[in-house]
Formats: C-alpha cells, sequence, structure tokens
C-alpha cells in the first residue's frame, strides 16, 4: 500500500506544503536556483536558507494506511498525462498552463517585455516573475528600499538581490518605447507578412496606422508619395543607430497623462478595449478566436486557454481550469471600481515625476504605498471587495499564504512580511495584475503634457489708475521637437550646445489663440 | 466539519445483545500534532486511547451494554465526573463493533475535538469490501474498479471487491454540488486492493475547496478481534 509521495514542482502547484504569494516568490519557468547549497558566497543573503524562498519545492505527502486515498497522484487513466500547477488532483490540478510566452510578433509594449524573464540565472531570491510593468513589493527587500542594507553587497555590482520590478521599471519606463515601426507578421508567430520598411512607409503615407494607433508621424515627415517616404526610411529608419533618434520623428495623438485625477477620463481610458476577439491557444494544436468582447485582459498575445469561468475544452477535466489559465474580462462595474481606486491612488501618491514612478511601489515606510503600484495596489482593492471581486473562485481553490508563515519564532528570512501575505495561485495568467493593464495603455501614458492651455489677461490703466480698458486671451500651446535654436538639430543624443537651447529647451508652438470674453473667464 | 450523526447510524438497535464492544478511533484529516494524551471513559472504566490521523487506532474493548463514551484529556476522578461539555457519543448496545471518528471541534472548551460513532459490525462490510461514507452533501458517482460507486449526500455505500486479487485497480470519480449543473471530476488514479481487509473510505470537505477529500482505511483484523462469536 502507498503511504507517503514526493513530488518535485512548483512551488504554486505544492499545495500541500507551506504556501507563498504565487508568482511573486516563485518563478514556475525559473533558469536555474540553488536551495540551501554551498552558497556563492559566505555572506549569504536573506530568505536564501530556507526552502520556502524557492521557486520548485519537494511536496511530502503521507496517505491514509488503506487502498488509497485523492492525494495519491492522479493521472489519465488512458492517456497517463497528470495534473499540474494548481493541484495534483483531477478534482483541482490544471493539465497545461502558459507561464511565460516568447514573442509571437515585434513588441508594442514596454509591459510586453513582463514575459522576460529579466532574473536569467540569478540564483539568489527573491524568484519573482513576469517583473517587468509589475510592482508587488518582495517580502525579501524591506519595504523602504530596492536591496537590503544589512547585506554587504547591497551597493556593490555582485550584489544579487534587489526588488526586481522596481528596478526594471525604473530602467525601462523612463527612457524606453517601443516604436512598433516593424515587420507585421500575417500571423503569430509567422517570418511572413509586410515588411518594415512597408510597415513605415504606410504609415508615412497614412495608408495604415502602426501597430500603436496613436502614433503619428511628424508633420514634415506625413508625405503622400511612397518613394519620398522610402527615402525617409533609408535615412532615418535603416541607420544601426536609428534606435537612438527615431523618437523625434514620432508624436502621439491622445498621450495621457497618469497625473489625472479624473475618474472619467480614467474610465475611458481602461474601457478602450471594445469588441474585441481574443486569440486563444487550443488543446489540441492550432489559435482559436473568441466571440466580441469587451475588456478583456490577457497576459499573453494568445491567451493560454478561453475566457476565465468558460467550461475547460477538454469535457472531464477540472471545471475551473480556465479560471487560472484563460484571460480575464472584467465587467463595467469592475472598471468603474478600478478607475476611482486608481484616482484615489494618483491623489495619495502623486504627482508623478516620470513613468516609472507611477508603475512602480513607493519606497516608503507607509505600507500600503511600498506594497504595490498604483495600479495594483487598485486591482488589490477590487479583489478585496466581495460583490466584485473577479477573482473569488481562484481565492476559495487556492491555499492562503502567510505572513509569518512558520510562526512568530521561526524566520523565513521576510523582511518585508506583509508583501508575502496573499495566494499560492497569485499571478497565474487568469489572475490579472498591473502588467496586464498596462500592456495596451503603456504606448500612450507618459507623466507630462506637452501640450498647454494659457489664458493671460491685460489692462490699461489711467493716470490716476482707472481702468480703461480690459483684455483676455488664450493661447494653445504645443512643445516641438525643435530647439529654440535651430543650430542644435532635434535628434541629437547629447545635451544642446547652445546657451538658449541649455535655458528653455524644446521650442512652443502656438496651436491656436483667440481672444476671450468677459463672460469666458 | 459539519456533525452528521443521523444517516451514519446504521446500527439494528432492535434485540440488544450484552455483547462486549470493540472499537477503532480515527482523527480524520486531524492535525499533524494532536497532543494528547487522551482517555475514553464509558462511565465506569478510563482507557488511554490514541487518536492517529493516517490509520485506525488499536482495537478498544468495551463493556456490553448501551454506552455514553466521553473522550477525555484526563481520567475522571474518583467520583466519576466528567467535565460538562466533554465530547461524547452514544452506542446502543446492540452493536458489537464500531468506529469512533473524531474531527476538529474549535468550539468545544473542553476539548476541542467532535466524535461520531460509525457501526463497523462484520456483516456491514465483508473481507475485500468497502464502506463509504459520505460526509459531505456532494453527491459521487463513478467506477471503483469493476464496481460502480453512487454515493448520495450524506449518505453510505457498499463497493463490493473492486478486484479479486492483491493488485491495482483504476479509480475514477466524480461529483456533483447541488445547485450546480456541472459534473467535476474529482479522482483519476490507481488504488490497491488487499482481499483479505475491509475498508472504509471517508468523503468530507476541506476548507473553501469546492473538490471533497477522499481517504479510506483498511481495517484488518485477527479473527477473535472481531468475527469470533
Amino acid at each position: 500500500m502507498p503511504f507517503l509521495s514526493i513530488t518535485l514542482g512548483s512551488r504554486i502547484s505544492n499545495y500541500r506544503a507551506t504556501a507563498t504569494k504565487g508568482v511573486v516568490q516563485a518563478n514556475p519557468v525559473v533558469d536555474f536556483f540553488s536551495s540551501n547549497g554551498e552558497p556563492r558566497f559566505t555572506d549569504t543573503y536573506p530568505g536564501n536558507d530556507t526552502l520556502l524562498n524557492t521557486p520548485w519545492d519537494y511536496s511530502v505527502v503521507a496517505h491514509s494506511a488503506g487502498p488509497g486515498d485523492d492525494m495519491i497522484p492522479n493521472a489519465d487513466n488512458t492517456t497517463s498525462s497528470s495534473y499540474i500547477v494548481t493541484g495534483v488532483r483531477k478534482a483541482d490540478g490544471v493539465s497545461r498552463l502558459v507561464a511565460a510566452e516568447l514573442p509571437t510578433r515585434p513588441l508594442v509594449s514596454l509591459a510586453d517585455l513582463s514575459q522576460m524573464d529579466i532574473r536569467a540565472l540569478n540564483p539568489t531570491p527573491p524568484y519573482s516573475a513576469n517583473n517587468v510593468a509589475n510592482s508587488d513589493a518582495s517580502p525579501l527587500i524591506p519595504r523602504d528600499n530596492v536591496v537590503n542594507p544589512a547585506n554587504a553587497r547591497a551597493n556593490t555590482r555582485s550584489n544579487e538581490q534587489q526588488d526586481d520590478s522596481y528596478c526594471s521599471n525604473q530602467v525601462l519606463f523612463d527612457d524606453w518605447f517601443f516604436s512598433s515601426i516593424a515587420p507585421e507578421p500575417n500571423g503569430f508567430g509567422s517570418a511572413s507578412g509586410i515588411t518594415q520598411q512597408k510597415n513605415f512607409t504606410d504609415w508615412l503615407t497614412g495608408a495604415d496606422p502602426l501597430a500603436n494607433h496613436a502614433y503619428r508621424p511628424i508633420r514634415e515627415d506625413q508625405v503622400t508619395d511612397s518613394s519620398e517616404a522610402s527615402a525617409i526610411f533609408t535615412a532615418e529608419v535603416q541607420p544601426a543607430d536609428s534606435w537612438k533618434t527615431i523618437a523625434s520623428r514620432i508624436e502621439v495623438e491622445g498621450m495621457f497623462n497618469v497625473n489625472s485625477t479624473s475618474v472619467k477620463a480614467w474610465r475611458a481610458l481602461l474601457g478602450h478595449a471594445r469588441n474585441h476577439k481574443i486569440p486563444y491557444s487550443r488543446i489540441g494544436g492550432g489559435i482559436g478566436l473568441s466571440d466580441e468582447t469587451d475588456y478583456a485582459f490577457s497576459r499573453t498575445s494568445v491567451a493560454g486557454d478561453r475566457e476565465a469561468g468558460e467550461a475547460p475544452q477538454v469535457a472531464g477535466e477540472y471545471q475551473d481550469t480556465t479560471e487560472f489559465t484563460g484571460y480575464r474580462v472584467f465587467t463595467d462595474e469592475m472598471l468603474d471600481f478600478l478607475a476611482e481606486e486608481i484616482v484615489e491612488q494618483v491623489r495619495k501618491r502623486g504627482p508623478f515625476l516620470s513613468l516609472s514612478e507611477f508603475v512602480n511601489r513607493q519606497l516608503s515606510g507607509d505600507e500600503e504605498l511600498a506594497l504595490a503600484g498604483a495600479i495594483q495596489t487598485a486591482l488589490n482593492a477590487l479583489t478585496a471587495d466581495a460583490s466584485l471581486n473577479p477573482f473569488e473562485t481562484l481565492q476559495n481553490e487556492s491555499v492562503a499564504s502567510s505572513a509569518i508563515p512558520f510562526g512568530a519564532n521561526v524566520s523565513a528570512g521576510y523582511q518585508f512580511p506583509k508583501a508575502a501575505a496573499g495566494h499560492n495561485t497569485y499571478g497565474l495568467p487568469g489572475w490579472t495584475r498591473q502588467a496586464d493593464i498596462l500592456r495596451p495603455l503603456a504606448p500612450i501614458l507618459s507623466a507630462r503634457d506637452d501640450t498647454f492651455t494659457i489664458r493671460a489677461y491685460g489692462e490699461s490703466r489711467a493716470a490716476n489708475g482707472t481702468i480703461q480698458a480690459r483684455a483676455w486671451c488664450e493661447a494653445v500651446v504645443r512643445r516641438t521637437r525643435d530647439f529654440n535654436d535651430s543650430s542644435d538639430a532635434p535628434d541629437i543624443t547629447t545635451q544642446p550646445l547652445k546657451p538658449v537651447n541649455i535655458t528653455f529647451g524644446r521650442r512652443f508652438e502656438i496651436v491656436s489663440f483667440r481672444w476671450l470674453n468677459e463672460g469666458e473667464v | 466539519m459539519k456533525i452528521i450523526l443521523m444517516f451514519l447510524c446504521l446500527a439494528t438497535i432492535s434485540g440488544a445483545q450484552e455483547t462486549a464492544h470493540t472499537a477503532r478511533i480515527l482523527f480524520l484529516n486531524g492535525p499533524q500534532d494532536a497532543g494528547g494524551p487522551y482517555y475514553l471513559f464509558d462511565g465506569v472504566q478510563a482507557q488511554e486511547v490514541e487518536l492517529p490521523r493516517m490509520s485506525f487506532s488499536p482495537v478498544y474493548k468495551l463493556r456490553p451494554g448501551n454506552l455514553k463514551l466521553w473522550l477525555l484529556s484526563a481520567p475522571p476522578g474518583d467520583d466519576g465526573k466528567v467535565p460538562e461539555g466533554a465530547p461524547s457519543v452514544l452506542v446502543p448496545a446492540g452493536v458489537r463493533d464500531f468506529y469512533l471518528i473524531c474531527g476538529v471541534d474549535s468550539s468545544n472548551k473542553v476539548l476541542p475535538i467532535k466524535m461520531r460513532f460509525v457501526n463497523a459490525d462484520s456483516e456491514k462490510i465483508g473481507r475485500g469490501e468497502m464502506l463509504w461514507f459520505n460526509l459531505t452533501a456532494k453527491a459521487l458517482v463513478g467506477k471503483v474498479g469493476s464496481r460502480e460507486l453512487r454515493l448520495g449526500a450524506e449518505a453510505a455505500f457498499l463497493v463490493k471487491e473492486p478486484a479479486r486479487g492483491y493488485e491495482s485497480y483504476p479509480i475514477e470519480l466524480y461529483f456533483r454540488v447541488e445547485g450546480d449543473e456541472r459534473t467535476h471530476p474529482l479522482i483519476e488514479s490507481q488504488w490497491r486492493h488487499d482481499p483479505r481487509t475491509r475498508s472504509v473510505v471517508f468523503v468530507f470537505d476541506e476548507g473553501k475547496r469546492r473538490a471533497p477529500r477522499v481517504m479510506a482505511f483498511s481495517d484488518f483484523r485477527m479473527p477473535d478481534e472481531k468475527e469470533a462469536p
């Protein structure tokens, strides 16, 4: 009679073991990890000496003294395939889950990089997944820092333990973007389709927008003749270092300032995705398309499964499979709630001086601000709302993780224990995170405006001080790419040389001007 | 875990016989460390007992007749008084052999354990057979080896020998939840048959998970422990 089962697998799926907070602590596709073995350095990092902080683990399950029990590893009696991730039983295990995606099309959003394993071969916890564009704090890093100052290596290049989300967001979101001036394949993973040149020239001539639809060519590049467009391509895109200068040839229509405190504006932004057909991976191979749907958020360009909550693709499978593996569709009420919560967070955390400030958590003694960034905190509030919580089924079918997993007397190495409180399945594809919300939005988000409305007032007074005439005017001005002194080229990658440019920077142009009546003021 | 006593009382209570009782105890899904010691008190005598969670306890012999049994953390004093509210269970005189199934009852301030009585007389379960007890409001269907299982909510079901010899057999079960039209998978696995041994299987809920847990326990006895007249 079997009396014991030992399973080696992702910590997320070993739900009989002590639970940790999903992909924040256990990357299921980690390249490499070490656990309590020979340390690379004599000064070990907090959490390095406990299996709790490893992404994979042994799960030891004792069986009842009898013919069997439900925890004896289940397998399909016909295909012998077993059950993973959410459980080892047919009752609660899924047969497959897409945990990461290689790019199937050229990337268009920085949040697409959430699929990249930026930790690579780093053998030191926290083994977090989907770091870029997410903002969850790690329990192994102090709340007000990105490294642990107690580490001897904290401020050295050989440091291996840091808040990977925070650091990558800060590096990426303030300096980089995806232009989407790229080949446009005619299918997911396809090598054929529209070339980069054709895509670019169609964009300049207005024949076809870029994948980032809000991006417009600067006025001088807006041409009607395709040979002119090709010449611009040769001059501006083909050079190997064009990645340094291409931003100077793109404008964004409808750039959204993250400092906005308009609930309506945020709601409109969040609800932009209407009537979309969502591609998803079929069990038997190939890609299926959903019916038209509103407000769908998918972790990957091809969702790993059908909509969360739909029946599994294979009859007889765990009925909640898609809750974990599928894409999530939000309701109007959920988006209303999220918009209000985001504005609440903007008021608490803003003004944001850079985009990464908005994306990241705050390095702060304030627990709420330190746990996650603005959008993630809004998602957490949605999860906490019993009437709207989209993840209730996941939570009920999961194991809660504790801030003090071993009790008060045994350390898990946690520096910010509250960051470990959650569920073992947190962050699986059906559990929408900040990066999923940001993916379609990131290309148009900004922390500053380039267009301003200025109103001015003037009056004429007589010698005795009486007002003889008054006037009001309004100008809409827009910052352009050109410097005030055009002898500095607009696409230089160094500081400008002319003093006026050093002082005043780019040139503003007046878009519109009008006199105002007194009644308009 | 809900206490459901009625359906478990399979005993024929007519014609009480003055035969000594035998009992085994199980702390179903109990904590890793059940603490202790524990004493089973029949109103006259107290004996120290084990509360194992993964197997049945040794067989305990108890005096004949209708009994009220208390589970205590210490033997009662000379006056035989037991603390008010101590976990207890009634045993009909006509039941010769039974199980005491323990569960956690954090509301009990005397001893945070609840007990339920399950009739285990040998005429109910033959060697190699399995008696399933469903302690949940979910209905189970499926195949246990060569046999079909149809186990209603909060009911018991006897499965004849699911296999012939000492061999593994497939088990595939599904469950239904009241108010939910879907049929949910529960188990697809291989269990092991022992033709010498009776088995008792419990279906019970754990936490908020929809799928119930299933644990089977062998009850092998030497003839004089159970089957002797």
